[in-house]
């Protein structure tokens, strides 16, 4: 049967916000190093996409199809606010990737009468 | 009276010192097929019903219930669904509920109810397991209809598995287990595990519940909580758990498979986790990070 998501799937994705950076924790079981990870900040998104060390095939019956098969994965995910994406870094540690991005700022002094 | 032959009136009925007590019209017993609802207790007030459907063939000896229900890192659906596999436990039930969604399992061509209860032969283990997210509106009537069934039944202890949400998770070789108890004795029990018990904060969700719920028919009840990822499966956290649990019990449950399979199991949990987390989102789950008011 065809495969609508064209071999992809969509990993889990938690955002957290620190005063002065965006955090986001992606979980890409399968992916064994981080040179198989992808990650580009999009203006207010940010793309990631990773190759699985294995193509993994599931049976079950779904709305479209029985078989889904995947090797790769890939998500957009909005950014909550503006960055910094030349200083934006990022590891990838147990099967998660951590992706910090600095916030931009515009810190503006208003007088107080 | 709906056509299944199972007597659906709203009245209420309290299970207080280990016997049943009818406070409105009647409590029911009807066979059904193969198997005998008892009834839960019944709030007339909330309308709702729960009930759990025994198929016989496992004599309960004051069983431990252990609970294994969908929260944060799914550490309780994955220790139980481990439970059931290593320890070869068999079908003993299921919670049938119309607050439930219109959802049934199909395994092995086998038509299941997704939320289910399996024992060992013994009759000395009940495990509470569930295949799908449970709405927040359940969560109350379940616990009522679970504690009811547990003190019929003359469970000796209850023990919730679950999650822990840690920000540093990723820096965790190994997720500590905490604990926390519905009583003195529970408390107790716990410490002298070693599991470090949490003193101050807020529980919320079915097992807050179920806490609660025991602790009102003295029924000893605590959970035991590992470390971990607040949005994804953590099969990790589970292993920590599942250790700590079979230590307690006194059974051997090799955890071995639990860790080795992690990438497997965390990516076939993965819808359940997304459901997890829209349930989740109106359980005030986010209480738990907060700190309670009250000073001591």
């Amino acid at each position: 049967m065809s495969d609508p998501y064209g071999g992809y799937i969509e990993p889990l994705v938690e955002v957290r916000e620190t005063g002065k950076e965006i955090e986001i924790y992606v979980d890409l079981p399968f992916v064994e190093d981080s040179k198989d990870v992808r990650v580009e900040v999009l203006d207010d998104e940010l793309e990631i996409t990773a190759a699985m060390r294995r193509s993994v095939r599931w049976e079950r019956w779904g709305t479209y199809q029985r078989f889904q098969a995947f090797s790769q994965y890939r998500t957009r995910i909005r950014l909550p606010g503006d960055v910094d994406a030349q200083n934006a870094r990022a590891t990838f540690r147990n099967g998660v990737l951590k992706v910090i991005l600095p916030k931009r700022i515009n810190k503006v002094k208003v007088n107080v009468e | 009276m709906k056509h299944d032959g199972v007597v659906r009136t709203n009245s209420v009925a309290s299970t207080e010192g280990g016997s049943t007590k009818n406070l409105g019209t009647h409590t029911t017993r009807s066979k059904v097929g193969k198997g005998v609802i008892k009834r839960a207790r019944c709030i007339s007030l909330r309308l709702s019903e729960v009930y759990i459907k025994e198929y016989g063939g496992v004599e309960l000896k004051g069983p431990t219930l252990i609970e294994g229900l969908p929260d944060v890192g799914l550490v309780g659906v994955i220790s139980s669904a481990f439970l059931v596999d290593q320890l070869k436990l068999i079908p003993y039930g299921h919670v049938e509920s119309e607050l439930l969604p219109p959802v049934m399992v199909l395994h092995n061509a086998e038509l299941m109810h997704p939320l289910r209860l399996y024992a060992d032969k013994e009759g000395s283990i009940v495990v509470l397991t569930s295949e799908i997210a449970l709405p927040p509106t359940m969560l109350m009537p379940l616990a009522y209809a679970v504690v009811d069934w547990a003190v019929r039944n003359r469970v000796n202890r209850v023990i919730s598995l679950n999650g822990y949400p840690v920000p540093n998770r990723l820096d965790l070789e190994k997720p500590a287990v905490y604990g926390v108890g519905n009583g003195k004795d529970a408390v107790e029990y716990l410490r002298k595990y070693g599991v470090e018990v949490i003193e101050e904060g807020f529980v919320a969700g079915f097992y807050a519940m179920l806490l609660r719920e025991t602790a009102r028919y003295r029924v000893d009840a605590m959970a035991l909580l590992g470390q971990c990822f607040p949005k994804y499966p953590d099969p990790g956290a589970a292993a920590s758990v599942v250790s700590k649990l079979s230590e307690m019990l006194g059974i051997k449950v090799d955890v071995k498979p639990l860790l080795e399979k992690a990438d497997e199991i965390k990516l076939s949990m993965k819808d359940l986790m997304r459901q997890t987390e829209e349930s989740m989102s109106g359980s005030h789950k986010v209480l738990e990070e907060y700190l309670p008011a009250m000073y001591r």
